[in-house]
């Protein structure tokens, strides 16, 4: 583990500087790909290396607050504890992409437990509009998979 | 022999060969992965030795790990089980070099009967009826001919599969091309070999397989048969001993068949023929050369511990019974319990949050799970095999229904409800079911 030094001062204190926080209520560090989080009251940001500090001209608002929740029934959740996975195997590609219209009953991804492989159809026809889950991530069930427009 | 014995296996079948091993006075080692520290046979034995993370890939099937295992645990001799290892060449030549002894034939008979067209001309040899078959389909023009002389439809099978993967049913004649590379692709992927072969498709035929036991020394026993019948998707799911419909001709003809084809080839240990069974006539499909799941209906009506004869015949002592010594008594059912949907099929791995197991006279639980135990979703979703024991066929399954009823697993769905369906419908209880007999179900 590394150590906090100057420079993730120095760094912190020209990202509040430069964002005019005020209040901040936590910091994050995280070293592997360098990260520096600062929330304060009302506002979270979050800069990795290279820091662009000329992004953060817009208006600094709370992340969430962007992002509409989706409705539930958008949401495809885990049928099953296992493996994900996002292909029928490493050489073909993915079933679905973000954007893809898919029609329902199509096969959105594979769960691998218990040494069979069980295909996640889509539980109805719409357009992909995130996937949560990584290639070969362990799930849980009632975990998020995807989500629908 | 042995003193001690890796078990390099898991779940009941890894119990099953402990239990034998402290009868027999030798000393256990468990292999397990992270996820089953606290399995029941790592507690139950003498030692253990973890070989890898959960992903079967790095542990169970992990050889240099295994290996290392029994090196400094300094076992003389390793028990594969059945699935993982248990039919893996390299693995039986690699312990072979490491002057400790494998528990199952020779290597050389594991690649003999491991390419199902070696195998099938192996029996051929033997008079063992195979299926009629075309191994060679580069010439169109015997593909017709035979096509003409057994009819449609056939099927297509790749030579290393196994487990359903590379197999095409063809029922048009135009088809075929393309169903012949759709499989060579499937079973390249699968089995990094993509020859195919062709066969006359049987439409309801019974699956029927042949238990037998062979010593270093010549002596080889047979051990009745097993109707195996009632299989989803290839996995097995009821299974029989004595089948309901074999004459006694009809039975001591195969066997001796078998027996003598054992003898032939020099083949040592416990296997098993698997044959279709269709208007009284057999055809081999394949030849299993470890310990079958379903082991125990054919100890129950042979009353002989297979796992007990497997080690000693294995440790170079000559069988201690002859074939006349065989006597096939009573009849037996198992029932492969599932942690998966019995309806939906989905697995279920999880808490078994109450367990309770059936008991009584003539009922036998082979299982590794215990209350509070956690079931991976990393392995296989048999948890328990529910064995029935009677005078008669009528007796098994009355105690089957009553043993089935018994049985507690509450936490994780079970299959156990769709067991009860199927020993009380009428086809199963007539005993006419076919392969095709669990179809209905999807």
């Amino acid at each position: 583990m590394s150590k906090i030094d100057k420079t993730d001062l120095e760094n912190i204190k020209l990202i509040k500087n430069e964002l005019k926080l005020k209040n901040v209520t936590s910091v994050k560090i995280k070293k592997g790909d360098y990260e520096i989080e600062l929330s304060s009251q009302n506002q979270s940001l979050s800069l990795s290396t290279p820091k662009t500090f000329s992004s953060s001209k817009n208006p600094p608002t709370n992340i969430q607050k962007i992002e509409k929740t989706p409705n539930v029934e958008d949401i495809v959740k885990s049928p099953m504890v296992g493996v994900a996975y996002l292909s029928a195997d490493p050489s073909t590609p993915p079933y679905v992409k973000i954007g893809q219209h898919v029609k329902q009953g199509d096969t959105l991804l594979l769960i691998e437990a218990m040494k069979t492989f069980n295909e996640v159809k889509a539980p109805k026809s719409g357009i992909v509009k995130k996937i949560i889950v990584l290639n070969s991530q362990p799930v849980e069930f009632g975990d998020d998979l995807l989500i629908f427009e | 022999m042995f003193k001690k014995i890796l078990i390099a296996n898991r779940g009941e079948i890894a119990l099953r060969i402990l239990r034998a091993c402290r009868e027999l006075n030798i000393k256990t080692v468990a292999i397990h992965s992270e996820a089953d520290e606290s399995a029941m046979h790592v507690r139950m034995a003498d030692e253990s030795v973890c070989v890898g993370p959960a992903s079967a890939q790095s542990s169970y099937l992990n050889i240099p790990a295994i290996i290392t295992a029994a090196t400094i645990t300094n076992v003389d001799a390793i028990h594969p089980g059945y699935g993982f290892l248990s039919e893996n060449q390299r693995f039986a030549e690699i312990i072979e070099e490491h002057k400790i002894k494998f528990i199952g034939p020779n290597s050389q008979h594991l690649k003999m009967m491991g390419n199902k067209i070696s195998a099938k001309k192996v029996m051929e040899q033997n008079y063992v009826p195979t299926v009629p078959g075309l191994n060679d389909i580069s010439d169109k023009n015997k593909i017709k001919k035979f096509v003409d002389q057994v009819g449609l439809p056939i099927i297509i099978k790749a030579a290393s599969g196994g487990g359903g993967k590379g197999m095409r049913v063809v029922n048009d004649y135009d088809e075929l091309d393309k169903s012949i590379s759709a499989a060579k692709i499937e079973a390249k992927k699968s089995f990094n070999d993509d020859t195919v072969y062709i066969e006359k498709y049987l439409t309801s035929p019974k699956h029927i397989e042949i238990q037998i036991l062979s010593d270093a020394h010549g002596n080889v026993v047979t051990l009745g048969e097993r109707d195996c019948s009632i299989q989803r998707k290839h996995q097995k799911l009821i299974e029989e001993s004595p089948s309901t419909i074999l004459t006694q001709k009809e039975r001591e003809q195969i066997c001796e068949l078998c027996r003598k084809a054992v003898l032939s080839i020099g083949y040592e240990g416990v296997g098993t023929f698997e044959f279709l069974y269709e208007n009284h006539k057999f055809y081999f499909m394949e030849m299993n050369t470890r310990l079958q799941v379903e082991h125990p209906i054919t100890e129950m009506v042979t009353h002989t511990d297979l796992v007990k004869q497997q080690i000693i015949v294995s440790s170079g002592k000559k069988l201690n019974f002859s074939q006349d010594n065989v006597k096939i008594q009573g009849h037996s059912i198992e029932c492969r319990i599932n942690a998966e949907h019995p309806e939906t099929f989905i697995p279920s791995p999880g808490i078994v949050t109450q367990y309770h197991q059936p008991g009584g006279l003539g009922v036998r639980v082979d299982s590794a799970v215990y209350q509070e135990y956690v079931i991976p979703p990393h392995y296989d979703s048999m948890i328990a095999k529910l064995i029935t024991y009677g005078d008669t066929r009528e007796d098994s399954i009355q105690k089957m229904k009553r043993a089935l009823e018994e049985y507690v697993i509450i936490g994780i769905d079970t299959n156990i409800q769709l067991h009860q369906k199927i020993i009380k419908s009428d086809e199963f209880i007539s005993g006419k079911y076919d392969i095709n007999y669990m179809s209905r179900f999807d």
